[in-house]
């Protein structure tokens, strides 16, 4: 990885711009150096929104928001991940959806001569995740514990 | 929100463009999520998708930039890489799918600029949005990174600008047009995210707009359904209506707001008021 350290990320960063602390630059720095426990020892590496502005800014291409990616697996790993962020695994995983249709959602459907929902195919997805063995990440997640929460 | 999907079903329908639904498809996969947790899960769930399309002999259309983004990641890296692709087929053989690589994923939005083509979507405008300043909010998974979008200038795009100028209303420059809603992160730092939406309403209140258009249900949610909580959050006072592009559409080709059903949490009425609906 090229990165020289110019920080143009940083500048284009929203998150950077309201939060100070987060900044990609030094994050790829600590990388570099291999400092990965200094990383992932805060919950800093979730607050990326992939705007994909440093990707597309940085002028040694490098991809800086895949790199977050890869600490966020590093972080999942330890059982550090996101109580909220977890849910939403989980409840991809037991329905194929993150976000469940309410009732007021189905009529409301109705209502806008909407055609019936047709339901994810849970068989399929569910194998899908065990041949990748998602659950065992969810699992491995949950059992590491120490979920951050907000 | 389902105003979302019948308001994009309908403004494309007008085109003659048929819509049907996809048969068992599941999330996309939500990167955020999903990704953190497994790569090779999200490809498997993507691949997925992919196929049932393909299975069905049609490309992907998506109101979701979000969607838009993974599907079409998606099918970058497995046409370029055939270690995953082959990877990816023995996964899909396991439930009886296959995948060839034939179906192209669009958002709404791209069908409408690329493929039925501005010019078009002029000539079904029977109410003229004239007067009406827009704040157009491109968002960023539309257009970022452009090696997965195609998109020519991620900097200074002027797509969306255009379609809103073909229905007569104005496309109002501000600063910070291409800043990020920060709704990702709204559930791991609320303060942060909504931080970063403030700063749109602030500049965009500057720049004199009397309203905000986005091509995205995550920024729809995060700029109006979350603008009283942002509000408070700041003890500010913002009164950004916010209108989705396909129903500011719908109100120029002259369906009334009622039957549009857009649920808004910001009231809307003074704008409409303003454009003579």
């Amino acid at each position: 990885m090229m990165c020289y350290q110019c920080g143009v990320c940083t500048g284009g960063c929203p998150v950077a711009y309201v939060k100070p602390e987060y900044n990609p630059r030094r994050m790829v720095e600590t990388v570099i150096l291999g400092r990965y426990d200094e990383i992932l020892s805060s919950d800093l590496v979730w607050l990326c929104t992939s705007c994909q502005s440093c990707l597309e800014r940085c002028p040694q291409r490098i991809e800086v928001s895949e790199l977050l990616i890869e600490l966020r697996n590093l972080a999942a790993e330890k059982g550090k991940i996101p109580k909220l962020l977890l849910e939403r695994a989980e409840r991809i995983a037991e329905t194929g959806q993150s976000t469940p249709v309410s009732r007021a959602g189905l009529i409301w459907r109705e209502k806008l001569n909407l055609s019936p929902i047709i339901p994810a195919n849970v068989h399929e997805v569910q194998a899908i995740l065990e041949a990748t063995n998602f659950p065992g990440w969810i699992n491995r997640a949950r059992n590491r514990g120490n979920d951050t929460t907000r | 929100m389902p105003y979302i999907e019948a308001a994009d079903k309908r403004v494309l329908g007008a085109f003659g463009a048929e819509l049907v639904d996809m048969k068992g498809s599941s999330c996309c996969p939500e990167p955020y999520a999903v990704l953190a947790l497994g790569r090779e899960a999200w490809l498997g769930l993507a691949a997925r998708n992919l196929s049932i399309a393909e299975e069905m002999k049609q490309n992907i259309v998506t109101p979701c930039p979000g969607c838009y983004h993974t599907l079409r990641a998606a099918n970058r890296d497995l046409k370029k890489d055939p270690l995953q692709q082959e990877q990816m087929s023995k996964l899909l053989s396991k439930i009886g799918r296959q995948l060839k690589g034939e179906v192209e994923v669009e958002h709404t939005l791209t069908v409408l600029c690329n493929k039925i083509g501005l010019e078009k979507v002029e000539s079904v405008v029977k109410h003229k949005l004239s007067g009406l300043r827009v704040a157009v909010h491109y968002g960023c998974h539309l257009l970022k990174p452009s090696t997965v979008t195609g998109v020519d200038d991620t900097e200074r795009p002027t797509f969306l600008d255009r379609l809103v100028e073909s229905t007569g209303a104005e496309s109002v420059q501000y600063v910070r047009k291409m800043l990020c809603c920060g709704g990702p992160v709204s559930s791991v730092d609320e303060n942060a995210s909504f931080a970063m939406a403030r700063e749109k309403f602030l500049k965009i209140k500057q720049a004199g707009a009397d309203c905000l258009l986005v091509a995205c249900p995550a920024c729809m949610i995060q700029y109006d359904t979350n603008q009283p909580a942002i509000e408070k959050a700041f003890g500010e006072v913002y009164d950004v209506p916010v209108f989705y592009h396909t129903e500011l559409l719908s109100l120029a080709m002259g369906m009334p707001m009622a039957e549009i059903g857009f649920r808004h949490q910001v009231k809307v009425d003074g704008i409409l008021k303003r454009v003579n609906l």
